[in-house]
């Protein structure tokens, strides 16, 4: 990112001379510098994860959700601007919907992801718009197979064993490289996201942080929801330990 | 056929049909019944056809229809989308059973108001927080709340039997039986009645739909096995 927009940086239908759409890459900034956001695809389901900085010690627990449902079998962990991501999540809300009323079956990963991605693209090829300030990670348990995909405000999308977005995403990304995602359970997977959050956040340095965590597996018959609160306690409190292992 | 001539072209009469729901309410609950016969006007067209759902996000309110069954099955379109909705929003919150009915008539009297209306009679029931909830809407989104309900031809066959057996605080088995009664007789008497039955029940534990099975049913009267043919006039 070192070269400068020279003029060619306020729009997204002008080009810049070595062929780059400024306005898209600072849409990926803004996703940057926001919460880490991460997902898991296992064999029998998906897990994901998001940390979102405490901005009052006032705000009630549980506020702002970074991590949504689409449809039953459906959800979305979002980093970015939230307000650009509410918009992402209710559009994939409502493509959901329409697939299900039409073809009476849940939406598949992939038409999600593409329908998703069409939107987040188009926002990308007009002057009167700007892109979304957003990436999103897709959780998807349709069909036989828990799908991951993510989401950047271009338009690009890729599916995924394990991928993460936002601050932290080099780490993270790291970390989950060393995984073993043939043999890991739903289950596992989301105590690991707990750990991998915890190790790049610095109780000392950094805000306080409020993790929220979510699964789409089997032993949640294929729905997906937040973890329930004994597991958000127990993969928080391995996360601590963890960490703590790793500063000594 | 006919050229069509100006306006709009709409339904106005039921294609496949289902017949009378009966519904009361019991010490712990509701119970509902209604047989699985879906008729193509006269001719019994379709004979496993369920008539009711547990249905909303907790599937704890349970939708007993009669009338036409595709207005039916478009009805539960809309109740699924309404849950998935309140899923997505996932703040614990879910239709109960009465609020249900209560939307469910909007939604028929807003259908009628267009001329267009669902041509169901139907029966909504649910138990939370200790309470039973038993109603029911017709067509035109006319809606009433009471301890026992038929539609249809039960409104006429079954509702007399119900007011004479009816008690408040009936055990479970004492309202099976006076249901199993009612679509006896109704089956005894209404044309368009099958006498494979489904049972519903709404109760704390949540709502279910029995499997279906066959009404008992007693044809060696004396004068049916003879037939009416020792009069010499045909006449029974």
């Amino acid at each position: 990112m070192s070269s400068i927009g020279t003029g060619y940086d306020q729009s997204t239908t002008t080009f810049s001379p070595d062929g780059r759409v400024f306005q898209v890459e600072y849409a990926m900034k803004a996703v940057d510098n926001s919460s880490t956001a991460i997902g898991i695809r296992c064999k029998d389901g998906i897990a994901m994860a998001v940390d979102k900085p405490v901005i009052s010690k006032m705000l009630v627990e549980g506020s702002n959700r970074r991590i949504l449902n689409v449809d039953k079998h459906s959800g979305m962990c979002v980093s970015g601007l939230q307000a650009d991501a509410r918009q992402i999540v209710n559009h994939a809300r409502d493509e959901a919907a329409s697939y299900l009323d039409f073809n009476g079956g849940p939406i598949p990963g992939s038409v999600l992801c593409d329908r998703v991605a069409g939107l987040m693209h188009a926002y990308t090829l007009y002057w009167y718009v700007r892109p979304f300030g957003a990436s999103v990670l897709i959780a998807n348990y349709a069909e036989d197979s828990p799908e991951l995909y993510a989401v950047e405000p271009s338009g690009l999308s890729y599916r995924y064993l394990a991928t993460a977005i936002g601050k932290g995403k080099n780490a993270a990304k790291s970390a989950l490289e060393k995984l073993d995602l043939s043999t890991l359970s739903c289950r596992e997977a989301v105590m690991e996201c707990a750990k991998i959050l915890y190790m790049g956040h610095d109780p000392s340095k950094d805000k306080p942080i409020e993790l929220e965590l979510s699964w789409v597996c089997d032993e949640t018959n294929r729905m997906h929801q937040l973890v329930p609160p004994q597991l958000k306690i127990e993969a928080e409190e391995a996360a601590k330990a963890a960490r703590a292992a790793m500063d000594e | 056929m006919a050229a069509r001539s100006g306006g709009a072209q709409r339904t106005v009469h039921p294609m496949v049909t289902g017949g009378s729901v009966c519904a009361i309410k019991y010490a712990d609950g509701v119970l509902v019944a209604a047989d699985t016969l879906a008729a193509y006007g006269s001719l019994a067209r379709f004979e496993s056809v369920p008539r009711m759902k547990a249905v909303g996000m907790a599937h704890d309110v349970l939708l007993a229809a009669g009338g036409d069954i595709s207005d039916y099955q478009q009805m539960l379109k809309f109740i699924e989308a309404a849950a998935v909705e309140e899923y997505a929003i996932n703040d614990g919150a879910s239709m109960s059973a009465s609020a249900m009915h209560h939307w469910l008539t909007r939604l028929m009297y807003n259908r009628r108001s267009k001329m267009d209306p669902l041509w169901n009679s139907i029966v909504v029931c649910g138990h939370r927080d200790g309470k039973a909830y038993l109603g029911t809407t017709d067509l035109y989104g006319t809606m009433y709340e009471d301890n026992f309900i038929a539609t249809g031809l039960g409104a006429h066959m079954a509702i007399p039997l119900m007011r004479k057996t009816w008690k408040e605080g009936m055990t479970e088995e004492e309202a099976r039986a006076l249901l199993v009664e009612c679509m006896r007789v109704l089956f005894y008497r209404d044309t368009r009645a099958s006498s494979m039955i489904t049972i519903g029940k709404a109760c704390a534990e949540g709502s279910s739909v029995g499997e279906p099975f066959q009404l008992d049913t007693y044809w060696e009267h004396e004068l049916f096995v003879k037939g009416g043919g020792h009069r010499g006039d045909g006449s029974w």
